[in-house]
């Protein structure tokens, strides 16, 4: 089952929003203060460019697989190393939105929220998504997509009167070294297209159209730092105490105490795009498991990320101070490997070994799939059979 | 395997994690509303009386008579979660304070700080960062009382009389967020309304209840406090008078009048009056004019001038005549909807704002709180020259040393 | 082999149980005899009598050679015959076919007489529409297909005639147009319903089962309808479409969910007017959903979301309610399912009674007996009357709510917000033949959007949706 490119573009944009508006924003202030919305506009344009990069080349892997493509250019040993670096890096995201989401969940819906009833149905929801498929990740992706964009601009834009501009100023009072600090600390927050490695041969690539990738990560891009201008304009030097980026926002908007209505709503959205982008790291934690374990069923991956869900909340209570495993500079380390340096071998290597000639194998099977394909996402070619049409149809004008 | 397969499938999986679930939150599906477990605070006031914190919350008290939906109950200890925890005692319910629309201090523990008590109800008790902060002034459970009432005998709340009066230098809600802003920001200064208790009605005060004494007898007896039963009513005062924090700790407060002068400073502020006296020309006969003032529009420079901070401000205002008093008025009088802003009154209205202005930042220097963002300005516009100035002035002093020079543009608002 | 035709009356007689209602006629025909058999109560006795009777009895002229050819080519020539050996024609004797023996003819001769007694057209009770065709579909399936039939005057259309139920033998028709459908679709359900073992067909909903891909889903998968406008409308589209004699409901695949927030009214109003209407369907569909559920949930975990005037008002009026809040809304909703299903089936004069008994003092008394709070009586009254927004997935929409209710009280909002993910996550998962249950949402068909939420003008509509896996001539019309 294949996710045609427009469902992939609305992966990497919700990718690219995922992490970006819980605790994220007040973080980056420690370090960078309000030109933090700098170190995200960076980390996000490279992560666009590293979009870029691996789509080329799972373009040109054909239906081959992640495994199947760095084991024909780097060999099985590195495969199997890289692979479990990504399986690392994929778990430290899930951690990251699971944990990101418990708190925001307890902390601003309930009074009292046990870990179990919060993530039991939680690993339930991962458990049934990365079991039916990418597609299915992608489709719920689709539908939840612009419910969240035009909620966030919403609430953004209420509150975008509050925002003084003059709080950004001076601009790099300290040099640019505390931005680069910055990015480096909280680099495991971004690295939003690393997910696309484990996509190799799962993409259509018949419908291809770079400006719909150019257009969803500016729009990306345009919408993380319109909330960042709008949360630094506004909270100013209280940003670091504030956790939760979006519904904090929505409730300094409004003037009476409970957050309006429709803002809930909007939060709510938020969190059904947090639950899909988990189910997405989780899919790709269950292909690097897969691939490593060379596992041909999807049962058992599946209830290993399941039950690392599950376990993850039960870490969180367990292990104080997990928040600073995040933060320290192993972490960072580990995750620019395997977000900036991973993708850039397997890309280097991947076009040495091909230079000149595409893996792509037109066999048989490759045809199969393709028809499959076609035939459930509806990704033929709608020019060419308008254009049969309209031919039969002129001779029958002729005639 | 296989048949190990089948079991673990993922789909039995996630119906077994279900049926789990359902088992362990079953004893919900009889949980009572939470509006009715818990007392839902809706205003809080916290004093302290030489050592004992006070605490008075008012609580909402479901019952079909709705001018009697407020209660006001007393507490006290030697912390503030103790003072808390005995209201909870009084009540016999936890207390919700999601709802919670003002926090109120009282003087006293203005004096001594604050800090500590708004992270005590944010963090801990979750009170909304946006809800509204008063300073009050009089006996805590008496303010309680009064500020309950208000709420309940009349249409109107004490958010809404807060509200209704413009002159607040920053010219927005007083909350618990904007003050943590001033708190955490370089120069400390907080600004918040303070509302005193009156004995007999003021010609701006608000009647504290049509029977106080019968409304005031409705709240239940904290373990500390209690209701005084048949008290004559109190009556909620409010002028505008703001309070001023630095680091948390009272430092000032603002008459109105001064308010209005600082509020010059500040474009966020659109309206406002000006009074200017002895208008003599062509149109005016020795009249003291009252002209309304509105879209203000300030423009702030900032400049160093042999090494001294220079404040370059432009004020921007359009203005119509409200009142004229003069004596023996003409019938020139009918002309002025059309010509009332003539080059005299539009000299005199300059003089006014710029006197006012200096007075202002005389103020400012004086007691030594940047209410009006100096600070903010110089840091941002000027940055390098602006660090080196401070560090020779010192945090404290450095409105000392600041030049002001006003720009106005008057115009007519038609 | 030459019949005898006394004997094979005893024959076909015996086979059929001397059932009563065989009837038989002997008549000769130039000294030979001939047995005339049908169902009398099947059997339209004037066209017997005109077209069979009659001629045999008063032929007079005179006959050279094969009297069986001659009765055959010219006695009878008037009507359509076959000829059949005795299991054939005892089985078209149960279809309404009179049976002609003849002493010495080499085959049976059969013609059919069906009597035709059905209800007339009439505009049907749950698809009622202001402006549009008022027809609907009776219990015959030539009535049926002659309302399509006088609809399409072209060859595309094919009727493929298939015999359902070993002991109904019911007539089932599929229908579709040859360049518009998809081929590998068509032959897909043919062969579906080949393959169906079942000893009667009474109605088309017992296909269902047979059709669909996940028959314990809880959704529908398969259109239904009772006009042959929808039909033929869905029929235009690339669907396929299913009638089957005895029921006026046909059915149509493949379906998409969007299907049941369509209707056929949408195609003859104003555009504007019906994105509108459309918009106020799906909103009408989550209100019906989860309002219950979300209201169990901010009363039992989240108060604090409802603005502080409002929460004044639900505090006031739930104060002393000996229930909590999702024994209440259950109540309530068992209330009006118990007074729905009475009203279904009461005679009309009884069931306006239920209704005054049921709203006023039933709905009044409890809320002044203080057993049930107003609001949610309101919110309840408010869910399943919008249920009927879409009547055809009100089943449907009250299992769900009841699930919401469930899982509102046990986990409040965030537990819904993850039914809501799960739901869309099954609905995602599963195609009905070939077509995205989803579409033209997920997946997002840009050229489908005209007839989704929104509705384009007829004109602007000039390919076929996308979203049906239909033949991929796509194109409605040529033009601009």
């Amino acid at each position: 089952m294949k996710i045609n490119y427009r469902q992939t573009c609305i992966l990497i944009f919700l990718s690219q929003i995922a992490l970006k508006f819980l605790a994220l924003p007040s973080l980056l202030y420690t370090k960078s203060e309000s030109n933090s919305i700098f170190v995200a506009l960076f980390l996000m344009v490279i992560d666009g460019i590293y979009a870029f990069l691996i789509l080329n080349l799972a373009e040109n892997s054909g239906e081959k697989n992640i495994y199947e493509f760095m084991k024909s250019c780097l060999g099985t040993v590195v495969t199997k190393i890289f692979l479990v670096l990504l399986l690392v890096k994929f778990a430290l995201s899930m951690a990251n939105i699971s944990k990101g989401l418990e708190f925001f969940v307890a902390d601003n819906l309930y009074n009292e929220l046990s870990w179990f009833a919060y993530i039991l149905p939680l690993a339930a929801l991962i458990g049934y998504m990365i079991y039916k498929g990418i597609r299915n990740i992608a489709r719920v992706g689709e539908i939840v997509c612009w419910f969240v964009l035009v909620g966030i601009i919403f609430i953004t834009a209420k509150s975008f009167s509050g925002a003084e501009a003059e709080s950004f100023l001076p601009l790099f009072k300290d040099g640019l070294s505390p931005l680069f600090e910055s990015a480096f600390k909280y680099s495991s927050w971004f690295g939003s297209s690393t997910f696309l490695l484990l996509l190799f041969g799962k993409i259509d690539f018949s419908k291809k159209k770079t400006g719909q990738l150019v257009r969803y990560l500016l729009l990306a891009i345009v919408l993380v730092q319109f909330v960042y201008y709008v949360f630094y304009g506004v909270f100013q030097v209280t940003s670091p105490t504030h956790n939760f980026c979006l519904s904090d926002l929505s409730q300094f908007s409004s003037l009476h105490t409970s957050i309006e209505e429709l803002s809930w709503l909007v939060v709510a959205l938020w969190i059904v795009a947090q639950a899909v982008q988990l189910a997405l790291y989780g899919y790709c934690f269950q292909q690097a498991i897969k691939y490593i374990f060379n596992i041909k069923n999807n049962v058992f991956p599946t209830i290993v990320v399941m039950l690392y869900v599950f376990v993850l909340s039960l870490i969180g209570d367990l292990i104080i101070g997990l928040e600073q495993i995040f933060l320290s500079p192993a972490v960072s380390v580990i995750t620019i490997c395997t977000q900036y340096v991973i993708p850039l071998v397997i890309f280097i290597a991947g076009k040495i070994k091909y230079k000149n000639k595409k893996p792509r194998n037109k066999n048989k099977d490759d045809n199969q799939q393709r028809a499959d394909d076609v035939v459930t996402e509806h990704t033929f070619k709608q020019d060419d059979s308008q254009s049969e049409t309209k031919k039969q149809d002129g001779k029958k004008g002729a005639v | 395997m296989k048949k190990l397969k089948t079991i673990f499938s993922p789909r039995k999986l996630v119906l077994w994690l279900c049926i789990v679930l359902l088992v362990f939150t079953l004893p919900q599906l009889n949980a009572k509303a939470m509006s009715q477990t818990e007392a839902i605070v809706t205003m809080m006031f916290v004093d302290k009386e030489q050592d004992t914190i006070k605490v008075s919350a008012v609580v909402l008290a479901p019952g079909q008579d709705r001018t009697k939906n407020q209660q006001v109950y007393n507490g006290e200890g030697e912390t503030l979660s103790a003072a808390v925890d005995s209201v909870s005692l009084s009540l016999g319910k936890d207390m919700g304070f999601a709802q919670c629309q003002i926090m109120g201090l009282g003087d006293n523990i203005c004096k001594d700080g604050v800090i500590n008590v708004l992270d005590y109800m944010t963090r801990t008790k979750k009170v909304g960062r946006n809800a509204g902060l008063i300073n009050f002034s009089g006996k805590i459970d008496e303010f309680a009382q009064a500020t309950a009432d208000v709420n309940t005998s009349k249409n109107l709340s004490l958010e809404e009389i807060i509200n209704f009066d413009k002159r607040f230098i920053l010219a927005k809600n007083s909350n618990i967020e904007l003050f943590y802003m001033g708190y955490f920001g370089d120069t400390g200064i907080g600004i918040i309304p303070k509302i005193s208790l009156l004995d007999k009605p003021y010609k701006n005060s608000v009647e504290a209840g049509q029977s106080g004494g019968e409304s005031a007898g409705a709240g239940g007896s904290g373990s500390g406090g209690g209701q005084s039963q048949s008290k004559p009513p109190k009556y909620l005062f409010y002028d505008g008078t703001m309070s001023v924090f630095k680091f948390g700790k009272t430092v000032n407060t603002i008459i109105p009048t001064m308010v209005d002068k600082l509020n010059y400073f500040v474009d966020k502020n659109q309206t406002g009056s000006i009074t200017v006296e002895g208008v003599n020309d062509y149109l005016y006969n020795n009249a003291r004019v009252v002209v309304n003032m509105a879209n203000k529009k300030v423009f702030t420079f900032v400049s160093f001038k042999d090494g001294k901070p220079n404040l370059d401000v432009s004020v921007h205002i359009s203005v119509m005549v409200e009142e004229v008093d003069e004596e023996n008025p003409t019938q020139k009088i009918l002309r002025r909807n059309q010509e009332f802003l003539t080059p005299e009154l539009v000299k005199k209205i300059k003089e006014k704002i710029e006197s006012d202005m200096h007075e202002a930042l005389d103020y400012c220097k004086q007691n030594k709180i940047d209410v009006i963002g100096v600070y903010k300005h110089f840091n941002a516009f000027a940055y390098k020259k602006w660090k080196k100035y401070i560090q020779q002035t010192g945090k404290d002093n450095f409105l000392n040393d600041i030049d002001l020079h006003i720009t106005t543009l008057i115009k007519s608002e038609f | 082999m030459k019949i005898d035709a006394q004997k094979v009356e005893e024959r076909i007689k015996e086979r059929l149980h001397f059932s009563s209602d065989i009837k038989s006629r002997a008549v000769k025909f130039f000294n030979c005899n001939v047995i005339i058999m049908y169902i009398a109560e099947i059997t339209d006795n004037k066209l017997l009598n005109d077209t069979v009777i009659y001629p045999i009895t008063s032929y007079s002229k005179t006959i050279t050679g094969d009297k069986y050819a001659a009765l055959r080519d010219k006695v009878l020539s008037s009507i359509e015959l076959n000829e059949l050996d005795v299991d054939e024609a005892t089985d078209k004797l149960l279809h309404a076919h009179t049976l002609v023996l003849m002493d010495g003819a080499p085959k049976i001769l059969t013609a059919d007489m069906e009597k035709i007694t059905v209800r007339a057209i009439a505009e049907p009770p749950n698809n009622l529409v202001i402006k549009g065709p008022r027809e609907g579909f009776n219990e015959s399936l030539k009535y049926n297909l002659a309302l399509i039939r006088r609809r399409v005057k072209t060859d595309d259309l094919v009727v493929q005639n298939l015999e359902l139920g070993k002991l109904t033998k019911t007539q089932i028709s599929v229908l579709y147009f040859s360049s518009v459908a998809d081929k590998k679709i068509v032959s897909e359900i043919v062969d579906k319903l080949k393959k169906i073992d079942i000893d009667g067909v009474v109605d088309s909903h017992y296909l269902i089962s047979y059709l669909q891909k996940n028959p314990h889903s809880l959704f529908k998968q398969i259109g239904d309808t009772e006009k042959p406008d929808i039909l033929l409308g869905k029929m235009l589209e690339g669907r396929v479409g299913i009638l089957v004699d005895g029921t006026p409901i046909a059915l149509t695949l493949p379906f998409i969910i969007i299907e049941d927030l369509q209707n056929s009214d949408d195609y003859y109003g104003q555009p504007i007017h019906v994105t509108l209407v459309r918009i106020l369907r799906l909103v009408g569909v989550v209100i019906a959903v989860l309002l219950p559920g979300i209201y169990i949930a901010l009363e039992i975990y989240h108060y604090k979301i409802i603005p502080l005037s409002f929460l004044v008002t639900i505090m006031n009026t739930t104060q002393g309610i000996p229930f909590s809040p999702f024994v209440e809304v259950i109540f309530v909703i068992l209330l009006f399912e118990i007074l729905y299903e009475a009203n279904l089936r009461m005679p009309q004069y009884l069931g306006i009674a239920t209704s005054i008994v049921g709203a006023l003092i039933l709905g009044e008394t409890a809320v002044n007996a203080g057993l049930v709070s107003p609001p949610t009586v309101m919110i309840v009254a408010l869910s399943g009357i919008t249920f009927y927004i879409i009547p055809s997935q009100a089943g449907q929409f009250s299992v769900l709510r009841a699930v919401a209710c469930l899982v509102g009280a046990c986990l409040g909002i965030y537990g819904i917000l993850l039914f809501c993910v799960y739901v869309l996550a099954y609905l995602s998962s599963f195609d009905s033949y070939n077509s995205a249950y989803l579409a033209p949402t997920a997946p997002y068909i840009a050229s489908d959007q005209k007839d989704f939420m929104m509705r384009a003008t007829i004109n602007e509509m000039k390919n076929r949706p996308r979203s049906i896996a239909n033949n991929r001539n796509n194109l409605r019309r040529r033009g601009k």
